[in-house]
């Protein structure tokens, strides 16, 4: 009953590989020599990635640093102020 | 021996001699491969072109984390099935147009009736009713049985190409398989019956 389906799946053994046309290889070149020079070289392209990356954590660096410091000046002011209400209720 | 490695390097550099090389050497591998999935000599041969040039391009790019075979097998592959998806949406789009202009709720796909340049003679009819099915399948399972029953290569490189476990190689083929009979079936509803009274 299911002869003709194992017949139909087995229809590739033995297969021998297909050839591709004789002139394809000129075409490829062909094609490869059409190619506009910025295709060629992509090391462009990951310089300017790099330099967008290096950029972008200059700018962090730079904001992280700034919001630290920022901080820092607040809890100094903190503490100066805890410092002098402290004097005032021993004053007191 | 052949040293793939040199080529490459070569090849990044722009040495199209060496590219020649690499091309002689799996040119004909590549466009079997091609050929299974477009069913046409002409397309293959655009995608073939594609590859190479694909290859020249990204050569540079090369880490060589799986062998050469494995990277240009998995380039072919990729360039056939998108080469496919273009070719289904502008079909698509035709369908679509022939709706308004017939009328017909009913489409009827051209189905291509190709014969692999490489089958045995005695095989042509049935390999034809074959490749017509195989579209029925999903992409990974047309990967896989394309891969493994046609182009005759091992489960664990064929894994390695489609990036997969060499079990759901396994389980994608026996899929694949368990479609295509239903396909036949469904395509084909009075073949068994007919081949029964005839012989």
């Amino acid at each position: 009953m299911e002869d003709w389906k194992d017949k139909i799946m087995n229809s590739l053994e033995g297969l021998d590989k297909a050839q591709p046309p004789a002139n394809a290889f000129s075409k490829i070149q062909q094609k490869i020599h059409a190619l506009p020079p910025k295709k060629k070289q992509r090391s462009d392209n990951w310089m300017a990635v790099a330099a967008a990356i290096v950029l972008m954590v200059c700018s962090n660096i730079f904001f992280i640093s700034s919001y630290v410091s920022s901080t820092e000046t607040n809890s100094q002011l903190q503490s100066y102020t805890d410092l002098i209400s402290s004097y005032n209720i021993y004053a007191e | 021996m052949i040293d793939e490695k040199k080529w490459l390097e070569e090849i990044a550099g722009g040495g199209e001699e060496a590219l020649e090389l690499l091309y002689q050497h799996y040119s004909n591998r590549v466009y079997n491969t091609i050929i299974s999935f477009t069913k046409s000599a002409e397309d293959a041969e655009e995608v073939l072109q594609d590859v190479f040039v694909t290859v020249f391009q990204t050569a540079a790019g090369f880490r060589f984390d799986s062998s050469v075979s494995t990277w240009i097998y998995r380039i072919a592959v990729n360039k056939s099935l998108d080469f496919l998806r273009k070719k289904n949406s502008r079909k698509r789009l035709g369908i679509f147009s022939s709706i308004y202009i017939r009328d017909s709720a009913e489409v009827k796909h051209d189905i291509a009736d190709f014969a692999h340049p490489g089958v045995k003679m005695e095989n042509a009819e049935e390999s034809k009713l074959l490749f017509r099915v195989i579209d029925e399948l999903s992409e990974n399972q047309r990967t896989a049985f394309i891969l493994t029953q046609v182009e005759g290569l091992p489960q664990q490189e064929v894994a390695d190409i489609m990036n997969v476990s060499r079990k759901s190689v396994e389980s994608l083929l026996q899929r694949a398989k368990a479609n295509l009979r239903v396909a036949l079936e469904k395509y084909y509803p009075g073949r068994g019956n007919s081949n029964k009274t005839t012989s």
